[in-house]
C-alpha cells in the first residue's frame, strides 16, 4: 500500500534529470505571477534539500492555488507538478478543477492519464482521477483495456482490480470477464486477485445455480491438481463449498482432497477443506473424522497454527458428541 | 547483515535512526520530496516509533505542534503538509499526533469533527476528501478520530458499521470497498473501526481469525493476501486485528518476532519491509508496534484499535 516510500533507482534517476527545465522567468505568459515560497516557519521541523527546479515549480503552483486560478497555464502547471510528484493529491484536485472549468475533452484527458498511470502503477490518485473522469463521461471504452495493461505489469495491482470491478458493475460489462480471469490464471495460477475477480463476476451477475457451482469446483480442482500448495485456488474452492446445499455435494470435494492427499499427505489446504466438508456434512461419523484431521494438523501438517486447530477440534468434538 | 547474528532489538540504533531522519533524507532528498504530501503521516510514524521504543530523545513538541496547526484549513481538515489540500487520512494523522503530544486542546474539536462528519455518505461510507473517493480506510480514520475527539455523535455510527460489514467477504476478510479482494490492511481498518464502534458482533471471529492466521508464512512474517510475499507492516495490521478479536494465539509469536528482528538494519538502525531491505520510518513504527503487542523488549504498550500508546490513550478515553 505505501510502497512509494521505497523509491526505485530508475525513478530517482529520471527525477534528477532536468528535462530541459525552463525557468519561469524565461517563460512567456507568467510575468504577472508572484511565486509563493513554501513557508516551513523559522525553524523547519523536517527541512528538505529540494532540487532547485522543484522549488520553482512548487512556488508557482502555490501562487496559482492561492488565487484558485483555473486556467490553461494552471492545467499545464498541474501536469508539471504531477510529473515531479504523482502522489501530490492537491495537484490532481487542482487539475480536475481546471479541466472542468475549461470544459476540456475528458476522453483526451483519460489517454494522458493512462500514460501517467503506466509510469506510476501504485498511485491512488491516478486511479481516483480515472474514476472521477469516467463518472462524468459515462464512457468506459478505455477502461478495461487500461486495467488489463496495468495488470500485465503487476498482476495483483489492487487499484487496477478494484477499478475493473467498478467498471464491470457500473456499465454492465460482465461478458468476457470470466474468460479473462482464466487467461490470467493460465499465466499465473497463484494470482489471488484473478481468483477473487472470477468469484465476484460469477456471484454478482446472477445468483449462481448448482450447475455453476459444480463447474467452478471442477475448475478449481484442475488448478489444484497442477499445484496442490496454492492457497488461492483452495480459497476459491472453499468459497463454493460454503454454498453447498445437499450432503451429496460433499462427495466431489472429498474425492478431490483425498486425491491430493494420496500424493501429498500433509497438504494443509486439502486437510483444511476436508475438515470443512466433514463439518458441513454434520453426521457423527463425519465430525469424528474432522476431529482426527485436526489432530493431524496440530501434530504435523500445520504446527504453526496448532492453537487454531486445537480450538477447531474442541468445537468439532462438542458437535460430534451431540450429533445423531 | 550476517546470518548468525544474535537476534536482538536494536533500540538505541532505531532511536538514532528516527531522530536523524531529516538529516538522513538529505542524501535521499529526491526520494524524500516525493513523499512531502505524506509529511503528517511520517510525523505520526516517527513519533509513534519513538514513543514505542521509549526513546529518551527530545520530541520537538513546539515545532511539531506548530507544523501540525499550519496544515489545517479553514474547513477544519488537515493536509499532508503545508499548502496541501485537506483529506481524511492526513486529518486522522494530525489527530493522532496531537494526541501523542497531549495537545488535542490546541485545536477546535468542533471544527475538525465537522470536517470529518460532513464526509460521511448516506450509505454510511466515508469519502477521503471533497472529491468523493470511498474506501474503508476513511471509515477507520473517521471513527478513530471522532472517538478520540469525543464527537461520534456527529456521525451515523450504525450506518458506518453496516457499510463496513458490506466490505466483508465470504472468506471472513475485508476489502477496500464491497466485493474487493480481502486484504490485511483493510482488515485492520474494518476490525479496528468495528472494535471502536463496539460492533464486533458483525464479523465472524473464527473465520476471520483463520484467514488472518493463514497469512503467516514459513519465514514467520505475514503476507497481506494469499500467495503474496511477507512484509513487516502486516505484522501490525494482522496482529492487532487478531488481538482485537481475541485470536492472537492462533499465530506463532516466536516466528513473527524472529522475522521482524531480521528486518532490522543493524548498521543504520530502523526496520525495512523485508530482511536485507532499506529501513524506512513506516516499517520501523509498525515493526516496533507489533513487537510491543507481543510483549517483547519492554516496549511501551500500544492499543491495537487506535495504534496509539495505551498510557496516552487513557488520558483521552478514560
Amino acid at each position: 500500500l505505501l510502497s512509494l516510500l521505497a523509491m526505485e533507482e530508475e525513478d530517482r534517476d529520471s527525477l534528477e534529470e532536468e528535462h530541459e527545465f525552463v525557468p519561469f522567468r524565461e517563460r512567456s505568459g507568467w510575468e504577472d505571477v508572484v511565486p509563493v515560497p513554501q513557508d516551513d516557519g523559522p525553524t523547519p521541523v523536517v527541512p528538505i534539500a529540494y532540487p532547485p527546479h522543484f522549488v520553482e515549480v512548487m512556488d508557482y503552483f502555490r501562487a496559482l492555488l492561492s488565487k484558485d486560478e483555473r486556467s490553461e497555464r494552471g492545467l499545464a502547471l498541474s501536469e508539471e507538478v504531477i510529473g515531479l510528484n504523482a502522489a501530490n493529491y492537491t495537484a490532481w484536485q487542482f487539475r480536475r478543477a481546471c479541466l472542468y472549468a475549461l470544459n476540456k475533452d475528458l476522453h483526451e484527458e483519460l489517454k494522458w492519464a493512462s500514460q501517467i498511470g503506466k509510469e506510476n502503477p501504485k498511485n491512488y490518485q491516478i486511479w481516483h482521477h480515472r474514476r472521477a473522469l469516467v463518472e462524468k463521461t459515462r464512457d468506459p471504452a478505455q477502461e478495461l483495456s487500461f486495467c488489463a495493461e496495468m495488470v500485465e505489469e503487476d498482476s495483483k495491482n489492487y487499484h487496477a482490480w478494484s477499478h475493473r470491478q467498478w467498471i464491470v458493475k457500473e456499465f454492465d460489462l460482465w461478458s468476457g470477464e470470466v474468460d479473462y480471469t482464466e487467461t490470467l490464471l493460465e499465466k499465473d495460477l497463484r494470482n489471488n486477485s484473478a481468483w477473487n475477480h472470477r468469484f465476484y463476476v460469477l456471484t454478482h451477475q446472477y445468483p449462481p445455480d448448482e450447475a455453476v457451482r459444480k463447474a467452478e469446483i471442477a475448475f478449481a480442482s484442475r488448478y489444484i491438481q497442477r499445484a496442490p500448495n496454492n492457497e488461492s485456488a483452495w480459497n476459491y474452492l472453499k468459497g463454493w463449498v460454503r454454498m453447498a446445499e445437499s450432503p451429496r455435494s460433499y462427495d466431489t470435494i472429498q474425492e478431490l482432497c483425498n486425491g491430493v492427499l494420496q500424493e501429498y499427505p500433509d497438504c494443509r489446504f486439502a486437510l483444511s477443506v476436508l475438515v470443512d466438508s466433514f463439518e458441513g456434512e454434520h453426521t457423527k461419523l463425519s465430525l469424528e473424522k474432522a476431529v482426527e484431521i485436526c489432530t493431524h494438523m496440530v501434530e504435523r501438517a500445520d504446527v504453526m497454527r496448532a492453537k487454531y486447530w486445537n480450538h477447531r477440534r474442541q468445537n468439532l468434538e462438542e458437535k460430534a458428541r451431540v450429533a445423531p | 547483515m550476517e546470518e548468525n547474528k544474535t537476534l536482538q532489538f536494536y533500540q538505541e540504533k532505531h532511536s538514532h535512526y528516527l531522530i536523524n531522519l531529516d538529516k538522513e533524507q538529505e542524501k535521499d532528498s529526491i526520494g524524500y520530496f516525493t513523499n512531502e504530501h505524506l509529511r503528517m503521516g511520517a510525523g505520526y510514524w516517527c513519533i509513534g516509533a519513538l514513543l514505542t521504543i521509549k526513546s529518551q530523545e527530545d520530541l520537538q513538541r513546539e515545532k511539531m505542534i506548530s507544523f501540525i496547526k499550519s496544515c489545517q484549513h479553514p474547513n477544519g481538515g488537515f493536509g499532508g503538509n503545508i499548502g496541501h489540500d485537506p483529506c481524511m487520512t492526513s486529518t486522522h494523522y494530525a489527530v493522532l499526533l496531537l494526541c501523542m503530544y497531549d495537545a488535542l486542546n490546541e485545536i477546535d474539536h468542533e471544527l475538525v469533527s465537522s470536517y470529518i462528519s460532513h464526509l460521511q455518505n448516506k450509505d454510511g461510507s466515508f469519502n477521503g476528501d471533497e472529491w468523493g473517493e470511498v474506501d474503508i480506510r476513511f471509515s477507520y480514520c473517521a471513527v478513530s478520530s471522532l472517538t478520540i475527539l469525543q464527537k461520534t455523535n456527529k456521525i451515523d455510527c450504525e450506518k458506518a458499521a453496516l457499510f463496513i460489514d458490506q466490505c466483508q467477504n465470504s472468506d471472513g476478510g475485508f476489502g477496500a470497498v464491497p466485493n474487493a479482494e480481502s486484504h490485511a490492511a483493510y482488515v485492520f481498518c474494518a476490525v479496528g473501526a468495528l472494535g471502536i464502534l463496539k460492533r464486533l458482533d458483525l464479523l465472524e471471529r473464527d473465520r476471520l481469525g483463520q484467514w488472518l492466521a493463514q497469512r503467516q508464512t514459513p519465514s514467520g512474517g505475514f503476507n497481506g493476501r494469499p500467495e503474496k510475499l511477507p512484509d513487516v507492516c502486516y505484522s501490525w495490521w494482522i496482529l492487532s486485528s487478531m488481538f482485537i478479536i481475541e485470536r492472537q494465539n492462533w499465530c506463532s509469536f516466536e516466528k513473527l518476532t524472529k522475522y521482524i528482528l531480521d528486518c532490522q538494519d543493524d548498521e543504520t538502525g530502523g526496520i525495512g519491509d523485508r530482511p536485507g531491505n532499506m529501513s524506512d520510518v513506516f516499517h520501523t513504527y509498525f515493526g516496533s508496534a507489533a513487537l510491543s503487542l507481543m510483549g517483547k523488549y519492554e516496549l511501551a504498550p500500544i492499543d491495537p484499535k487506535f495504534a496509539l500508546p495505551v498510557d496516552i490513550l487513557k488520558k483521552v478515553i478514560p
